[in-house]
């Protein structure tokens, strides 16, 4: 593709700048406190493409919104982050606060789990979408009120005008997350970070707002991250995946890769728990037996050791995250499907 | 449907009255000496109190006199006090609007600077200021109010002589001097409001931060200066309503003491002072007209409450 080993360089760092939004090379997070170090976030390492999905899936506590908070720079003074996190070309880990603070919303946005407890109780839906674009745009209160019911509006908030109007416990689950959407879009980012946004929810409007995230993503060519802990919503709503446990990734690759040749034990055990769709809704989670290891004592040997039906000898030692077929990363001793 | 709000909870304020005021009618009775004594003096002769006591009606049996007290009040009439025989109502009318005054100024006071020392802790983050304020509201809120009050007096007046250690001045007479009249006892009252107000919105605010919503606040990227003021604030402020809804009847008995300790001629001193001379009418008066204002000052609050806060105002509108 390029001739001169000069411009083979250069074309090479566009091409890898073009290629990624957000590249986030062995994240690791640790939190103070009295009983030890927690280590929540150990080694991470992911990469978004623009105008893509990339699922990260785990068990409760696996460190799936540990890892993207502190992309954001969300985590308070207890937190230490060590490794990078490089954001359109600028690394994130270490900026200071006043900087940080200027990318989010703009460069890099986030949707919560649970839209009732995200959004302001005591303030107009339209206030709160208001403020997001004129925290980034210099525009008086009136346009940047007919700015928001626009947003409201290009997420399918039915009636924006007078919704505007209403306060978030006016709405049902699914009409504020997608308020939450609105306010994240306000300004474009190139990334959104969706943690769990349709956990809080019914079937039928997770559907609806997956879809609408589909649909966003494509529009505006952004690339989101996509946390969830059901497999079964990743496999058809995301292009690449990550499946994290304990703090690590322990298995990585495009979506259809994946899921059509499971390697690790651990994200066969999280497809098996895949919630069936004739269930009802709100039935519990069938989940794996067993439950994560303590993050605050050290772990010795792979850490799904004592939940694995595969585990062997080799176990003790720790399997490190690497390329076992083209794209296709996992971390593991006795791979399914491998024969070794 | 407000209506409705306020008539129940009038409707349950009536059997609170009426315990209320038997409760006076029969302790008054129970004091040693009466009226009748305050006014011919010492040396009267039990014949003599007794037949100043029938022209006031206290040889009636205690149920038949509240009776005709009760039947009378609820026509308006709290009767005349039994020494000067002006009545009650005129001299409560009287006291009222040097009471309210002190009350209103030492709360919107306390509150205002409440709001601004707890802002203040709560941006700055500094350790030692919060020790420090901790202290102070420490201070403030276990130190009975007349201990303040006397320091006041003892410094502001005495000492340097800046302002009144007694005494009161309308404001129809003069603003500049009702102002002077008014800071020290509203000081004295307010301190201790000032206090718990700044502990409160302090540690909600803090609370408050912690939850989703700042940091969906924070993930838009709003400074931390603008969460506060906006989104904390006001959020902490309607739970400070409530705490000022409950600290009313601290207020008001507060308003007694210092009411005694500046000399003005409020309610509280009005209650006093007919206390000490057994007159009985104006006590009975006072307590049941005080009982009332709590009422209907509690409901007020109630009212402010679900009025600015959406998510009361649903709640009274659907059921
Ligand atoms: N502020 C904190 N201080 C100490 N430990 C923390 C803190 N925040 C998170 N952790 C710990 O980090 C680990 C990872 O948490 P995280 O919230 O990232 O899990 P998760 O994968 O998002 O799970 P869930 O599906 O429940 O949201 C947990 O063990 C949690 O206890
Ligand atoms: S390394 Fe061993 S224990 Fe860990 S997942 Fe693989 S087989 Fe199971
Ligand atoms: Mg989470």
């Amino acid at each position: 593709m390029v001739t001169s080993t000069e411009g083979g360089i250069v074309s090479t760092i566009n091409s890898v700048a073009m290629e990624h939004s957000l590249i986030v090379e062995r994240l690791s997070v640790s939190f103070k406190s009295g009983a030890g170090d927690v280590h929540a976030v150990n080694d991470v390492s992911l990469r978004v493409t623009p105008g893509k999905t990339l699922g990260i899936v785990g068990e409760s506590g696996s460190g799936k919104s540990v890892t993207v908070r502190a992309v954001m720079g969300l985590l308070g003074h207890s937190a230490t982050v060590t490794g990078s996190a490089c954001l359109d070309g600028e690394e994130l880990v270490g900026m200071p606060e006043d900087q940080l603070r200027r990318r989010r919303g703009i460069k890099m946005a986030m949707v919560f789990q649970d839209p009732m407890s995200s959004l302001n109780p005591t303030m107009r839906i339209g206030s709160q979408v208001a403020e997001a674009v004129r925290q980034h745009r210099k525009v008086g209160r009136r346009e940047a009120w007919s700015e928001a019911v626009a947003l409201l509006r290009s997420v399918r908030v039915p009636d924006p005008e007078r919704r505007a109007r209403d306060y978030p416990h006016q709405l049902s689950g699914g009409m504020r997350q997608r308020v939450m959407i609105a306010m994240a879009l306000s300004a474009r980012p190139s990334v959104l970070f969706a943690d769990e946004p349709t956990t809080a929810l019914d079937v039928t409007t997770q559907a609806q707002i997956l879809t609408l995230l589909d649909d966003l993503k494509q529009r505006y060519g952004m690339g989101v991250v996509l946390i969830t802990h059901d497999l079964g919503i990743a496999a058809r709503h995301t292009d690449d995946l990550a499946v994290m446990y304990a703090g690590r990734v322990v298995e990585s690759a495009p979506t259809k890769t994946l899921i059509g040749a499971i390697r690790m034990p651990y994200t066969q055990a999280l497809m098996d728990a895949i919630p069936r769709i004739d269930a009802p809704s709100h039935s519990p989670l069938a989940s794996i037996e067993g439950s994560p290891p303590d993050p605050s004592k050290p772990i010795l040997g792979c850490a799904f050791a004592p939940r694995c039906p595969r585990v062997g000898d080799r176990c003790t030692t720790t399997p490190l995250l690497a390329e076992g077929e083209p794209g296709h990363r996992w971390a593991c001793w006795y791979p399914l499907g491998v024969d070794a | 449907m407000i209506l409705r709000t306020v008539t129940r909870r009038l409707l349950h304020a009536i059997p609170v009255l009426l315990g209320v005021s038997v409760l006076t009618f029969m302790l008054l009775n129970l004091l040693p000496g009466n009226a009748a004594l305050a006014i011919l003096g010492p040396g009267a002769s039990p014949k003599q109190i007794q037949i100043v006591d029938r022209q006031d009606g206290l040889t009636q049996p205690l149920w038949d006199r509240y009776w005709h007290w009760l039947t009378q009040a609820l026509q308006g009439n709290l009767g005349s006090s039994l020494l000067s025989h002006e009545s009650v109502a005129s001299l409560i009318g009287h006291a009222v609007p040097v009471t309210l005054e002190v009350i209103l100024v030492a709360q919107v006071v306390a509150l205002i600077f409440a709001v601004i020392f707890a802002l203040f802790a709560v941006v700055i983050r500094n350790p030692w200021v919060d020790r420090l304020l901790s202290l102070v509201s420490f201070g403030g809120i276990s130190a009975p109010p007349f201990l303040f009050g006397i320091l006041l007096i003892l410094i502001v007046s005495v000492d340097l002589n800046w302002l009144p250690a007694t005494g009161w001045i309308p404001l129809t007479q003069s603003f500049t001097g009702n102002l002077r009249t008014v800071i020290l006892p509203a000081a004295t009252l307010g301190v201790g409001e000032f206090a718990l107000h700044t502990r409160i919105l302090r540690g909600d605010m803090l609370e408050q931060m912690r939850e989703d919503y700042v940091i969906t606040a924070r993930a838009k990227g709003l400074p931390r200066r603008r969460i506060v003021f906006v989104h904390v604030l006001r959020n902490s402020l309607f739970v400070l309503i409530t705490v000022v809804g409950v600290n009313i009847g601290k207020l008001i008995s507060g308003a007694v003491i210092v009411e005694v300790l500046f000399a003005l001629p409020g309610v509280g001193n009005l209650l006093i002072n007919s206390i000490t001379q057994r007159d009985v009418t104006v006590v009975q008066g006072i307590v049941v007209f005080v009982a009332v204002a709590f009422v209907v000052i509690n409901l007020g609050v109630d009212l402010l409450y679900s009025a600015l806060d959406p998510r009361i105002r649903r709640a009274t509108s659907d059921g």
